[in-house]
């Protein structure tokens, strides 16, 4: 009886603190989704041969989804995103957790200054950051490229092979302080007997930070990594900037690139969103498959 | 097209469909920003005082909207912030669509049967008919579809050759009148001094302008049908033109209007910059080791006895769907295109060249420029105007179009001739146009 | 705070064992270590560190160069005469002084809207964790799902919405939909997990206090680390937000920053002037961010931390 009018306590709490999400979830997140979601089905036809004798909406079924399901040049950008994926993630995670282990190991002076300037990148807003790298990118300004060639060695950043690295590069660079720091903080949580024990038993630096303190970071590990891939997905100001000066960064260079080329298109502004709709849903699974790993390597901690 | 329909449709007639009824009826209130919203109609007597509002994103026009307003006080002008490139159809198009557009906007030619079909430009024939002997013809023609007005035209862009004559100098090579000599000089370039005789641009306006040059109609309208022809022969001709200077390290292939392209140009690596008359503000502004090395020359020729010209951009001063104060909005877009202190200041902040016929007679241009050497250019710009044909027809998707070609054009390179990809294009292009309902025919 | 947070946390969580108050061990390690490890290690952190500031530095030296010097000057190196005051003073004079008051805005958007998104977002994420009612699963997983759509492709739809509204090119339309950021919510339900111990909540009830009571005094308290990194998180992504403001704002005078600084980019072909003014603007727009992640350093550490840790 009274934990009953507890539990309605409880609840009635719960709704009237979830209230404000609610409605503004509902209003400028569900609302816009379900029109996106309707859009994603239909098309428009013009009349009157020209084109000037009105439109009017139909509904097309998954035409939408097939049409940027079978594009071959979006399905690249796809590709791309697979090839950040197995490449600047692992490079990026590598040197950040390199980075978080030599600060957990106390041998590092001035940490703290370190840590900070590492961090800096993430501050600075993602369209920002490609514009001064674009900058760092182009030959004919960029002291990188002429200190290179100076020595005798001539680099194309903005090459058809090279752009591809060159946006991965923006991405880490972006991207390694944070992880670095939220790897840090998951060092620092790991209880200082058991390494004390370990270094009793004779283990050296190298085999503690591999055998014991890197086990006991997978959690953190797993939850970088799929922020890293998700980001992939949504690369957008990178290419955009990059594509201004080069002629090797398409318009469908990423996934998400690809939408906003179809939605400021003509006609194809309905497959914007079933594309749309698509990378929402590779996201989500993504997702999903990332808590459940996540929750079995939470469950051996 | 299907793109706005589609989004006053999920909008509900609400918004859209009452705007617009409202708009006919010639007293909307609800379509502009609220800050617009204060004068009702326009029926009845001309109000004391309107404000219109104005979406432009060409560069000086807070300077020349500040004027008007100095010197109209009956009308006020609220420039809109609007991007440039692709965002900013796209923003026009669904403003104007909600009922939340602005009176007027800056539009590319190109983009006009886009919009007209879209419903989203007001269809203003009769009222600025007056107003049609002020202009160049071809610029007119441009700020029409179908044979409707849809606004004023704002400004052109005739081809004209930029040249870095101390190069030339250097070369020995004289200025080439058409493309075969500026070809065979190419060779004797790069012989004697190493660099690049040409700009092939990846912008899809330099693409169109050196393909009309030569004849071609991307698109056409005949029988209630669209006709395209984007992989002519004459397109051919001059793509794989460019292409082959290209390959052969005569052209250097690039977006242009960046600065690692204004280095290379400053560097000496580029000999000549072929674009829109508007193109010497990038120049000057940019440039600094080879400045006063720099001349106008009319852009070479296909063929010296017929000589004929195309634009490389253009804009005009659209008049929008909803429009409240139709008067004052032609009376501000008339000062803005043609008045002597407007185009003045149009010269001083932005470069764009007038599409008025007295736009020529600027003392700007016919003032000695130091980073021209003290060429007066005003004569070659004027002689490039005249010479642009007007019959050139913009399609109803440029914007993918445009697209398409820069996402193309970097392989045609590759592969050494553009044939593969005009014909790619061409495909696409009707492809698209049916399923969105036109009629097509191969042109 | 943190260290007590960790106590508590230790008390729901046993097998983490002792927490990290030992801070001193890493020190007495250093002190324990051979020199080459030490020089290594180093080696390696400095040549990261110049990897990660030299594009910032490159940035300052370029806002001190004239347009037209950027291709003709040694890029790594000031030039003289610096024209860093000039650029600065171009900067805020342009346009009538346009840019302190995108400045402002971005303010505005990122403090009003980031600071009333993180109190919502922490009431929900309180409630999601902590508190039992039928729906919290439907909840949570609509809330990942939002978190996953681009803001490409939001940003129309909620055009559509606004206009209805009636709320196109006021402030409104940036702060009202900056109120709700599912990634928030998810952040929140997730430090709430992990920050307040169901005995802690259970024992506020036996002593008769409110739910309400409860949730602002022991939520708001234990959550208050996690919740200011959920801040700094939040001013960031509406500090970036782009295209809503670009499809929403007709007018100048109301854009943020970023988008601001967009637009004059578009202007460069035309008038290069804006070349200078966009690099300047750049530097001085990313300034706030960085300075305010200095400042609050040490709590979205902790905040940061307390996620990844556990998470």
């Amino acid at each position: 009886m009274r934990a009953n009018s507890a539990l309605r306590r409880e609840k009635r709490a719960a709704w009237w603190l979830l209230a404000p999400v609610v409605i503004a979830f509902g209003v400028f997140q569900a609302v816009p989704i379900l029109l996106a979601t309707v859009q994603s089905f239909e098309a428009t036809k013009v009349a009157g041969g020209l084109g000037v004798g009105g439109a009017r909406t139909v509904f097309v079924g998954i035409a939408n989804y097939r049409a940027v399901l079978t594009d071959g040049s979006i399905l690249e950008g796809f590709f791309r995103v697979f090839l950040i994926g197995i490449i600047q993630v692992p490079v990026m995670m590598i040197i950040a957790v390199g980075m978080a282990l030599l600060f957990d190991a106390g041998i590092i002076w001035g940490r703290k200054y370190f840590q900070t300037a590492a961090f800096l990148p993430h501050s600075i807003p993602g369209v920002i950051a490609a514009l001064v790298w674009a900058g760092l990118y182009l030959p004919q300004i960029s002291p990188i490229v002429k200190g290179l060639g100076a020595l005798g060695l001539p680099v194309n950043f903005l090459g058809s092979g090279a752009v591809l690295f060159s946006v991965m590069n923006i991405m880490s660079w972006e991207w390694i302080g944070y992880n670095m720091i939220i790897l840090y903080a998951a060092l620092q949580a790991i209880p200082r007997d058991l390494l004390e024990s370990a270094r009793v038993e004779g283990a050296g630096g190298i085999r503690i930070a591999l055998s014991i303190k890197l086990p006991l970071i997978v959690s953190a590990l797993v939850i970088c990594l799929a922020f890293s891939i998700l980001g992939a997905l949504q690369q957008f100001a990178a290419p955009v900037i990059l594509s201004t000066i080069t002629t090797n960064v398409g318009s469908n260079f990423t996934p998400n690139l690809s939408v906003f080329t179809l939605a400021t298109g003509n006609g194809v502004q309905q497959q914007a969103s079933a594309l749309a709709m698509v990378l929402a849903v590779v996201s989500f699974v993504l997702s999903l498959l990332v808590l459940r790993v996540r929750d079995r390597t939470g469950a051996t901690r | 097209m299907k793109r706005r329909s589609k989004k006053s449709h999920a909008l509900g007639i609400i918004a859209a469909g009452a705007s617009a009824v409202l708009a006919l009826a010639g007293c909307s209130s609800a379509s502009t920003a609220s800050s617009t919203s204060t004068s009702t109609s326009k029926a009845a007597s001309p109000p004391a005082h309107v404000t219109i509002s104005f979406w432009a994103s060409a560069a000086g026009m807070t300077h020349l909207v500040n004027e008007f307003n100095k010197t109209h006080p009956n009308i006020t002008v609220q420039i809109g912030a609007v991007p440039s490139g692709q965002a900013k159809y796209e923003k026009i198009q669904s403003a104007v669509q909600a009922g939340t557009g602005p009176d007027l906007a800056l539009v590319e030619y190109e983009e006009v049967p886009t919009l007209a079909i879209a419903g989203v430009l007001d269809n203003v024939t009769s009222q600025v008919a007056k107003y049609k002997s002020e202009f160049r013809p071809a610029a007119w023609q441009q700020a029409s579809f179908l044979g409707q007005q849809y606004g004023l035209p704002h400004d052109i862009g005739p081809m004209v050759m930029y040249y870095n004559a101390a190069l030339f100098k250097k070369a020995g090579i004289p200025v080439p009148q058409t493309w075969a000599q500026f070809a065979s000089e190419a060779a004797t370039l790069k012989q004697k001094t190493g660099a690049a005789m040409g700009s092939y641009l990846n912008y899809g306006l330099f693409i169109a302008g050196v393909c009309a040059q030569n004849g071609a109609h991307w698109f056409g309208i005949s029988h209630n049908s669209w006709q395209v022809a984007i992989n002519s022969s004459s397109c051919k001709k001059v793509l794989n033109y460019w292409t082959g200077l290209t390959t052969k390290g005569y052209a250097v292939f690039n977006n242009g209007f960046n600065e690692g392209y204004w280095g290379d140009l400053d560097a000496g690596k580029i000999a000549t910059y072929i674009v829109g008359a508007w193109g010497y503000r990038g120049l000057e502004g940019n440039l600094k080791l080879t400045a006063g090395d720099w001349r106008v020359a009319p852009v070479p020729q296909w063929n010296l006895a017929k000589p004929v010209n195309s634009n490389i951009g253009g804009s005009l001063i659209a008049v929008m769907k909803g429009a409240k104060h139709l008067q004052a909005d032609l009376e501000f877009a008339n000062w803005l295109t043609t008045n002597s202190t407007a185009l003045a200041l149009t010269y001083k902040y932005s470069g764009f060249y007038p599409a008025a016929v007295d736009g020529a007679n600027l003392s700007g241009y016919s003032t000695p420029d130091p980073f021209f050497g003290g060429q007066k250019v005003g004569s070659v710009y004027a002689q490039a105007a005249s010479e642009v044909s007007n019959n050139w027809q913009w399609g109803p998707v440029m914007t993918t179009l445009n697209v398409n070609f820069q996402d193309e054009l970097p392989g045609s390179i590759t592969a050494g001739s553009a044939n593969g990809m005009l014909n790619t294009i061409q495909g696409q292009t009707i492809s698209e146009m049916k399923t969105s309902g036109f009629s097509v025919s191969n042109g | 705070m943190t260290l007590q947070i960790q106590r508590r946390r230790s008390t729901t969580v046993p097998p983490s064992g002792t927490g990290r108050g030992d801070l001193g061990l890493p020190k007495r390690r250093r002190g324990e270590s051979r020199p080459l490890p030490v020089v290594i290690g180093m080696v390696i952190i400095v040549v990261l560190t110049i990897y990660i500031l030299f594009p910032i530095y490159w940035t300052i030296v370029a806002s001190t160069k004239a347009t037209n010097q950027l291709a003709s000057t040694n890029g790594a190196w000031f030039s003289l005469p610096l024209h860093l005051l000039g650029n600065l003073q171009s900067l805020f004079s342009a346009n009538g002084g346009i840019f302190v008051r995108w400045m402002l805005n971005s303010v505005l958007y990122a403090g009003v809207g980031g600071l009333a998104c993180t109190l919502i977002s922490g009431a929900a994420g309180y409630a999601l964790a902590r508190l039992r009612f039928r729906g919290s699963g439907v909840a949570s997983g609509a809330i990942l799902l939002g978190a996953m759509l681009p803001e490409t492709v939001m940003a129309f739809p909620q055009f559509l919405v606004l206009t209805r509204l009636g709320l196109v090119n006021t402030y409104w339309a940036i702060l009202l939909p900056s109120l709700i950021s599912p990634f928030a919510v998810f952040l929140a339900r997730m430090f709430a997990i992990q920050s307040i111990p169901m005995e802690l909540i259970e024992a506020a009830r036996m002593d008769r206090a409110g739910e309400f009571r409860i949730a602002t005094t022991i939520g708001g308290t234990l959550m208050a680390p996690g919740l200011v990194a959920i801040l700094l998180i939040q001013i960031v992504a509406i500090w970036n937000n782009f295209f809503l403001p670009l499809l929403v704002l007709n007018s100048a005078n109301k854009l943020p920053a970023t988008v601001g600084l967009y637009l004059w980019n578009g202007k460069i072909t035309q008038n290069p002037e804006y070349q200078t003014l966009v690099l300047v603007g750049s530097l001085v727009s990313a300034i706030p961010l960085m300075v305010l992640f200095l400042v609050l350093q040490r709590y979205w550490r902790s905040g940061l931390a307390t996620g990844a840790v556990k998470g």
